[in-house]
């Protein structure tokens, strides 16, 4: 199979990647250093030279992520042809969905594995976790649509078991972690493998048997993650980021996959698990102490992951696999508030990093995890000691030694400090430009529109994240400080649909954000003017926060951030979108006698 | 008032719906959960270790105070 990577390989990578990584940090610390102790050395000229090491190191390491992913790149292995021996368990968790959306993507599903004549090794499991009971009934009602559509009544007349599974949980203990294990403990004998989604997760009947086939033909394997492509996007802010996400992320995680090798990562969804070895490894204790950092494990998935490598499973990324598809937030809110829960599950792997026998990359694994959190909170604080070192910066001594005769002029070093922006502004765009090089070269770029449409988007995409960033720092250090000072996040459900927001709701969520871009801009006219330069790009976004959260959630259409699944509608997704109006269109003429008779 | 309302239409669409959530009971007896249990062993991934990490910390603490004790002493 072309997408392992020999052990070797897979060290080398990962030496490569930490030196070239730490040597840049490194370089630029020490520039900084010389930049800043240039009027003679203060303890804050330590702290802020430790702070661009970190940083630096941090996006070069995603950098050498983005280079590594380009030489690893080879063309997807020919689908394997091996019969299929196995029973497949496809589970579908839901906790406070669109009943209608989700069994309609279970349907689409089912009609792609029966275009390659592979029911028959594949079951269909809703495992809801909808504490609402009106949503739970609505659950109930639409899975009769899910049981006609199927013709399963057909199937049951002639005697063959079922395939479409549905049950509730009153309580929902352990959360999707809890809901997956349930099944386990209670169905999963039944089945060799088992697939396991989100609830607005959509995959391709073509990639899950391939899936199988690469499950089937390593008996090591534990866990054979996918790399899914967002879809539906609508709005600015949510097509920005699926044009990210299919142009950039297959080679981040071809880059991730290299160095990863057989410890690979878990993402919660769109994977596939060994029943055996998920049954035997992955059973989640409770973290003593309450939440944040006790109680159920939020980001289950990487702790998942890490205990099958302990266990001596592989756990594979093959970002080669396409037609894996999942849906992305719409506006900057949502995705905030799921990344809310996402801090607060890494920053609980720091309970976690240090359990016995895992593997060092594991362990790696949720170092990077905590780090990618708390990175914001070294970005805000080399700020405030950069206003800090300038506001309190010694006037320069022209005359230090007494009776001098001529003038002693500092020397400049603010090269220095330039020339480390500009590498840390490279270290971000370079990777993009790269990949845009890759895919004209190898002429993936036709699949987003060609060249100029490619390009088009990748600069529209470093603008809006460039004027996103600062307002995202702003909640990931707000959700930081939350988790370290005690506050849990709870699990609110996700949130679907077009995600237009008003102005109103822009406000209330982004109006404190708008006092610091204020506060920020006022303390460096007041104490560091020099620098007002280069705080405006931070300042500014953040000044107008609620406009850019406002806008970024209108509607977005044209050529630009154009991805291959909108260039061509992949046949699952178009199965999803005509089931669910033909769904639709029938339950609306049912109820209309209904609401007769009760009106 | 409800019963002269009550048409002959409209009685055929209630027993419709009784028919249905009835039917749809029915399919959600057969569509429970298949019953092959397996057992899942609980992971361990903190107690012990905390309290190595627990026991060795102590240790280490105890050694840098007490080892204050005699530079103090012999200052």
């Amino acid at each position: 199979m072309n997408t392992k990577t020999s052990p070797g390989g897979v060290l080398s990578a990962r030496v490569f990647a930490l030196v070239v990584s730490i040597g840049l940090g490194a370089g630029a610390a020490a520039l900084f250093l010389q930049f800043g102790a240039a009027d003679g050395y203060q303890w804050v000229d330590g702290v802020r030279s430790a702070l661009v090491f970190i940083t630096t190191f941090w996006l070069a390491w995603g950098a050498v992520q983005s280079v590594e992913g380009l030489v690893a790149s080879r063309r997807p292995a020919p689908p394997m042809t091996t019969p299929i021996t196995t029973r497949t368990a496809i589970l579908m968790p839901v906790y406070n969905e669109d009943p209608a959306a989700v069994f309609a993507r279970v349907a689409a599903m089912d009609e792609a594995i029966a275009r390659h004549g592979l029911t028959e090794h594949f079951d269909f499991a809703i495992l809801s976790d909808t504490q609402n009971d009106q949503l739970g009934a609505e659950e109930e009602r639409w899975f009769v649509h899910l049981w006609d559509d199927r013709a399963q009544d057909a199937r049951k007349a002639q005697g063959k078991a079922v395939r479409f599974f549905y049950r509730r949980r009153r309580r929902n203990t352990g959360r999707k972690a809890g809901n997956i294990q349930d099944f386990f403990e209670t169905s999963g004998a039944n089945y060799d493998f088992a697939l396991i989604l989100d609830a607005d997760s959509l995959m391709d009947g073509a990639t899950m048997a391939e899936m199988v086939r690469r499950m089937q033909a390593d008996p090591k394997l534990g866990l054979l993650q996918t790399l899914p492509r967002i879809i539906n996007a609508h709005s600015r802010f949510g097509r920005a980021m699926q044009f990210a996400a299919g142009f950039y992320s297959p080679v981040f995680a071809q880059g991730q996959a290299a160095m990863q090798g057989s410890t690979g990562a878990f993402w919660g969804h769109n994977a596939l698990v060994r029943v055996r070895a998920f049954a035997e490894s992955c059973a989640l204790p409770e973290l003593s102490g309450p939440p944040p950092f006790g109680g159920h494990i939020l980001s289950h998935d990487y702790v998942e992951a890490a205990l099958l490598a302990r266990a001596g499973w592989s756990v594979r990324v093959d970002p080669d696999l396409d037609g894996s598809f999942e849906e992305g937030p719409e506006n900057m809110i949502d995705f905030a508030k799921r990344d809310r829960r996402w801090c607060q599950g890494n920053l609980q792997h720091i309970r976690v990093i240090s359990a016995p026998g895992l593997k060092a990359w594991s362990r790696f694994a949720f170092f990077q995890g905590i780090l990618s959190y708390i990175a914001p909170l070294f970005w805000m604080m080399f700020l405030a000691s950069n206003l800090y070192a300038t506001a309190t910066a010694p006037e320069p001594d022209f005359f230090p030694e007494p009776f001098q005769l001529f003038p002693v002029f500092p020397s400049d070093q603010t090269s220095k400090a330039v020339g480390v922006a500009v590498g840390v502004f490279g270290l971000l765009v370079l990777p993009k430009v790269l990949i845009l090089l890759d895919a004209v070269l190898r002429g993936r770029v036709a699949q987003f529109g060609g060249a100029v449409i490619a390009m088009r988007g990748m600069l529209r995409e470093l603008l809006l994240s460039s004027i996103n960033a600062p307002i995202m720092l702003m909640w990931q250090t707000r959700a930081v400080l939350q988790v370290l000072s005690g506050r849990d996040g709870g699990w609110p459900a996700q949130t679907r649909g077009d995600g237009r927001l008003t102005l109103i709701e822009a406000f209330a969520a982004g109006w404190w954000i708008q006092l610091w871009g204020i506060g920020v801009i006022f303390l460096t006219h007041v104490f560091a003017s020099d620098l007002m330069l280069w705080v405006l790009p931070i300042g500014i976004p953040l000044l107008l926060a609620p406009l850019v959260i406002w806008l970024s959630s209108h509607p977005s259409d044209g050529p630009v951030f154009l991805t291959p699944e909108e260039a061509a509608l992949p046949q699952v997704v178009a199965d999803h979108q005509r089931i669910m109006g033909k769904w639709l269109d029938r339950s609306a003429a049912s109820l209309a006698p209904a609401a007769q008779i009760s009106a | 008032m409800d019963a002269p309302m009550t048409t002959q239409r409209s009685g055929a669409l209630m027993s419709d719906i009784s028919v249905g959530e009835s039917r749809t009971a029915l399919i959600l007896r057969d569509v429970a959960l298949p019953d092959a249990p397996m057992v899942m062993p609980q992971q361990v991934i903190e107690m012990a270790h905390i309290a190595v990490t627990e026991t060795k910390l102590r240790r280490f603490l105890a050694g840098v105070i007490q080892s204050f004790g005699p530079a103090a002493r012999g200052r």
